[in-house]
């Protein structure tokens, strides 16, 4: 029993220290986030007792308040409504026979009044555990094979000779670039350097060396030198439900920009970075996040600093009819696909994390 | 959120598995009382969160550390010491319990930061191993003057080796324009860096060493204590320290009022990022950001359509603000009710607070509990808004204030009347209006004397200044001289030894000589009351009494010189025996007195005096008049002769 409890413990452990790592680190990234919460939400599954459907998810939702806590990361979020989509489906294909007995059945009007899946998921499976297990590493590999499957387009969206721009430090669009240089296309990147991190800096360093012909901008020339570029290509923080994005800030001026000069704009978005929240218009200070504005102005500058507020906030909203295309994964889609998209891979019920959780 | 201060800890990075080199455990040290009072009345009711060593509130703390996050990340050790006064004294204690065999970092709990303490950590292990001598190195960061962290009791100037970053010297710089400085330095010096621009973290890297220097220097009170001390015997020990300026991050420590305001500002404007109101780290009841210009409020439901905020607001859960009110640079906690036309500007509001329509305040730190009633106004005395400025009102918890009252110089308010320790009010009474409570608060005074006294007495001092009765210092001042009486016996030490002794004492405890007269006496006739039973009998305490008389004999001489303090000797064994009713004495008196007599102690015409003047009819007197009765005859018989 004691080793059991030992055992619970440093589990519980690994999983804080995970968290801990997240949040201490901007730098992680959202793949990272996301590969690690679907790691260990399978752990959790594996290692608890449950043999029906409800249970896992309630296992699942008090897993996630913990790792949702103070999380910025949205791919966090977005995994634990995976797994329990996955959950979900899991429960009514083991169950085939019957449920497709059901829907033949079952009238329209039926279906609408039915106060059905609460009471469902109470039904015992047989091998549902094994089954989400599966499945959940299915997960697991197709989210490390994400990034490749993106790149594995880039030939389709980087032509010979084009000039293309970007915003910022995103690993995706710097190994995208390379994977197209690796192919023998010959291209330019512009970069904007992304004040006040300078993340920019980092990517064009990593694409010189590559060999990539690669030009650095200050923020502020990026309307100047947009009417040079044939695209812009970027990464995001996040896909909205409604198709627009949460990216660093800078990016909202580069998008309008790009649509200034009829220059199309690509996202590279990997599906775990989509993402069932909105901007509402009453949130709109909510939704972005301001850091110390040590880089901005210098904290020793000295008695300016009690005269001035200095704010620097991290993201852009960028709306949807900005974007161009989205390269993803499962393939390019059009904002106005995303909802469509949104459907396949969560369960309705759980957009919503957080009032789930209140519930 | 009412009080944004926040102990901050970095994960330690337990030994990796995968290198090879084993690592040494990341130590950091934690006090967690700030030994300042200055931050009272505030304090009087609360604890900062804060964990490991100490002093007050041990079962806040502990409940803190077991409710935070940090316990299971980390070994977290509490140690309550309620004797601790001061960092030196924590230090010593740990040094005492052997708690400390590695390099560590020392922290205080009222220190925000986001440093990264591990680089820190990693360049003072560089600097040790150039350098064998060096003991300590302080975090510094770059804070011109002006700057509103540096509080203005804090201007440090320090002399370094610009390329060693070695302390050469380093002094206060208060309210003078001059420094002092060695002229060795500037002949020795290559490269003499002076900076007055360094504010001190107060996080300091020591190598496990250190406590053991607290613990040779028993007054090494502070840091700053042993720094001051290293660097005066620097030539005989040879121990160096040195300084490491942070270039990004924030560290900054709350030890006043004004450090308090800045920090605060600080966290609102995000500079302690990730230490801000709407982020994990502090945030228990979901405070978010509601706007920019740094508006957080866990929910704007209660607040008025007609309300305004201005920037760097934090409104707390529950907390209802009424139409017309203006809130801006300001912290309101939970549980609070803003009246109708309020303006608060700069001031810190806790939890549960009213403030009725039309009050308006500015630069108020107000505690928990506290009511305002209509129309109170506490006005700044600065008019410059737009400069940093310090805290001029405090009300502690549960102050009543108003209505229709006008306060426009600074004050603490408490409200319950300071307490001394005899239990006696000595805060004054302070009508604030017709529903007021608040009292005064008047800072203790012993704060000020510690510093330029000499560790070695400072509890005493401490006593001497803080009420004015003499009576704990006489009674001490007994009880070392009975100590001195016991030592004597024992080792035999000669009574001129016995006199230094006696006379230093007297020094230390400001005693008047007759009161060194009427005591000196009593102590020796209360010496061999210590010893026997309670069943002895008179000649068994002779017995015991004569040795030490005999040791005492010069003593007394030195003592009791004039007829005067003869006769207060007299009165003094009179008291003693009679009034404090050590009956024993009694039969035995006379032999006591013709010792005296018969050694040239006391001389028989103020005995014969004492007799007559001073004593009351009983047993003592009649044992008494037997020897001036002897005396009577030996005249006579001397006359008849």
């Amino acid at each position: 029993m004691e080793l059991l409890a030992s055992q619970e413990d440093m589990s519980q452990d690994e999983a804080l220290r995970f968290l801990r790592k997240m949040e201490q680190s901007d730098q992680l990234g959202s793949f990272e986030a996301a590969y690690q919460t679907v790691k260990y939400l399978r752990q959790k599954i594996s290692d608890s007792q449950w043999g029906k459907a409800r249970e896992a998810l309630d296992l699942v939702k008090e897993q996630s308040a913990r790792l949702l806590k103070g999380q910025r990361e949205s791919s966090v979020g977005n995994m634990i409504r995976r797994v329990m989509k996955i959950i979900k489906d899991e429960h009514f294909s083991s169950g085939k026979e019957k449920t497709d007995e059901r829907d033949t059945q079952e009238s329209l009007q039926k279906l609408l009044l039915a106060d059905d899946d609460e009471e469902e998921y109470n039904q015992p499976k047989e091998n549902l555990k094994e089954s989400v297990i599966d499945s959940m590493c299915e997960l697991l590999s197709e989210l490390e094979t994400s990034a490749e499957i993106v790149c594995a387009n880039s030939l389709e969206h980087i032509q010979n000779n084009e000039v293309i721009m970007t915003l910022g430090n995103s690993r995706l669009v710097e190994q995208f670039f390379k994977t197209a240089v690796n192919k023998k296309r010959k291209f330019q990147v512009i970069i904007v350097e992304s004040f006040p991190n300078y993340r920019g800096h980092e990517l064009a360093k990593a694409l010189t060396e590559a060999d990539i012909k690669t030009t650095v901008v200050s923020d502020a020339a990026v309307f100047a030198m947009m009417s040079r570029c044939n695209k812009v290509i970027i990464g995001t923080n996040s896909v909205m439900a409604d198709g627009g994005l949460k990216a660093s800030s800078g990016t909202h001026t580069l998008a309008l920009a790009a649509k200034h000069y009829s220059v199309p704009l690509i996202v590279l978005a990997p599906m775990y970075k989509l993402t069932p929240q909105y901007l509402s218009s009453y949130d709109q200070d909510k939704f972005n996040q301001t850091i110390s504005p040590h880089h901005v102005l210098p904290y020793n500058s000295g008695e300016i600093i009690n005269r001035v507020s200095v704010s620097c906030p991290l993201y852009d909203y960028v709306p949807p009819d900005l974007v161009s295309t989205y390269a993803t994964n499962i393939g390019g889609y059009a904002p106005p696909y995303i909802y469509r998209l949104l459907a396949d891979l969560y369960h309705p019920d759980d957009y919503n994390l957080k009032q789930e959780l209140n519930s | 959120m009412s009080a944004p201060v926040e102990g901050k800890k970095v994960a330690p990075k337990s030994a990796a598995g995968d290198v090879l080199v084993e690592k040494e455990p990341f130590l950091a040290v934690i006090i967690a009382d700030s030994y300042n009072k200055s931050l009272q009345p505030c304090t009087l009711d609360r604890s900062r969160e804060v964990i490991l060593y100490c002093t007050s509130y041990p079962q806040l703390i502990r409940s803190h550390v077991e409710k935070s996050k940090w316990s299971t990340l980390m070994n977290i050790k509490v140690i309550v010491n309620e004797d601790a006064r001061s960092v030196g004294d924590a230090l010593r204690d740990l040094d005492d319990k052997q708690l400390i065999s590695t390099d560590f970092v020392l922290l205080q709990g009222d220190l925000v930061a986001n440093l990264d303490l591990k680089s820190c950590m990693e360049i003072h292990k560089t600097t040790r191993e150039s350098d064998k001598d060096a003991i300590l190195t302080r975090v510094m960061k770059d804070c011109p003057p002006g700057h509103r962290t540096r509080s203005p009791n804090t201007s440090s100037l320090y002399a370094l080796n610009r390329s060693t970053n070695q302390i050469l010297a380093h002094q206060i710089v208060l309210d003078s324009k001059k420094v002092k400085l060695p002229t060795e330095l500037i002949r020795e010096a290559k490269e003499l860096e002076l900076r007055y621009d360094l504010l001190d973290c107060h996080i300091t890297l020591c190598a496990a060493m250190v406590p053991s220097l607290f613990t040779e220097n028993f007054d090494y009170q502070t840091v700053d204590d042993l720094v001051h001390g290293v660097l005066g015997n620097q030539e005989i020990l040879g121990n160096t320290m040195h300084v490491h300026v942070v270039e990004d991050g924030y560290a900054a420590r709350v030890t006043d009022f004004f450090t308090y305001k800045a920090v605060s500002t600080d966290v609102l404007e995000k500079w302690a990022y990730p230490f801000s109101p709407d982020t994990e780290w502090s945030n228990e009841n979901g405070i978010s950001l509601v706007s920019f210009g740094n508006k957080y409020a866990v929910s704007s439901k209660l607040f008025s359509k007609k309300c305004n905020l201005g920037s760097n607001v934090v409104i707390g859960d529950n907390t209802a603000i009424k139409y017309g009110a203006s809130i801006s640079n300001s912290v309101i906690g939970n549980n609070c009710i803003i009246g109708a036309n309020v303006s608060i500007q700069n001031c810190y509001v806790w939890d549960n607070t009213v403030i009725e329509d039309d009050c308006s305040l500015t630069n108020t730190i107000i505690c928990e509990q506290v009511r305002l009633y209509k129309n109170t106004q506490l006005l700044a005395t600065s008019k410059d808004t737009m400069a940093m400025q310090n805290i001029d009102f405090v009300l502690g918890k549960g102050v009543h204030l108003g209505p229709n009252v006008t306060l426009d110089q600074p004050v603490l308010l408490t409200a319950a009347a300071m307490k001394d320790d005899w239990g006696e009010p000595f805060s004054a009474y302070e009508s604030k209006g017709e529903s007021g409570r608040a009292f005064n608060f008047v800072q203790p005074t012993e704060e000020s004397s510690d510093d330029e006294e000499d560790g070695d007495d400072t509890s005493a001092e401490e006593d001497d200044s803080e009420d004015d009765a003499v009576i704990p210092d006489t009674e001490l001042f007994y009880n070392e001289v009975l100590d001195t009486l016991q030592r004597a016996e024992k080792e035999n030490i000669s009574a001129d030894n016995i006199i230094l002794d006696i006379n230093s004492l007297k020094h230390a405890y400001n005693i008047q000589i007759n009161e060194v007269n009427h005591m000196v006496i009593q102590a020796v006739l209360q010496r061999p009351l210590q010893d026997i039973s309670d069943t002895a009998t008179s000649s068994q305490l002779l017995t015991n009494l004569k040795p030490l008389l005999k040791l005492c004999i010069h003593v007394f001489k030195n003592y009791y010189r004039s007829d005067k303090s003869q006769h207060e000797c007299l009165l003094a064994i009179k008291e003693f025996v009679c009034d404090q009713s050590h009956d024993l004495y009694t039969p035995i008196i006379g032999q006591v007195l013709m010792f005296f007599y018969q050694n040239d102690i006391l001389d028989e015409d103020v005995i014969v005096k004492w007799y007559e003047t001073s004593l009351q009819p009983g047993k003592f007197k009649t044992q008494v008049s037997k020897l001036v009765e002897w005396f009577n005859e030996a005249e006579s018989d001397s006359e008849s002769d």
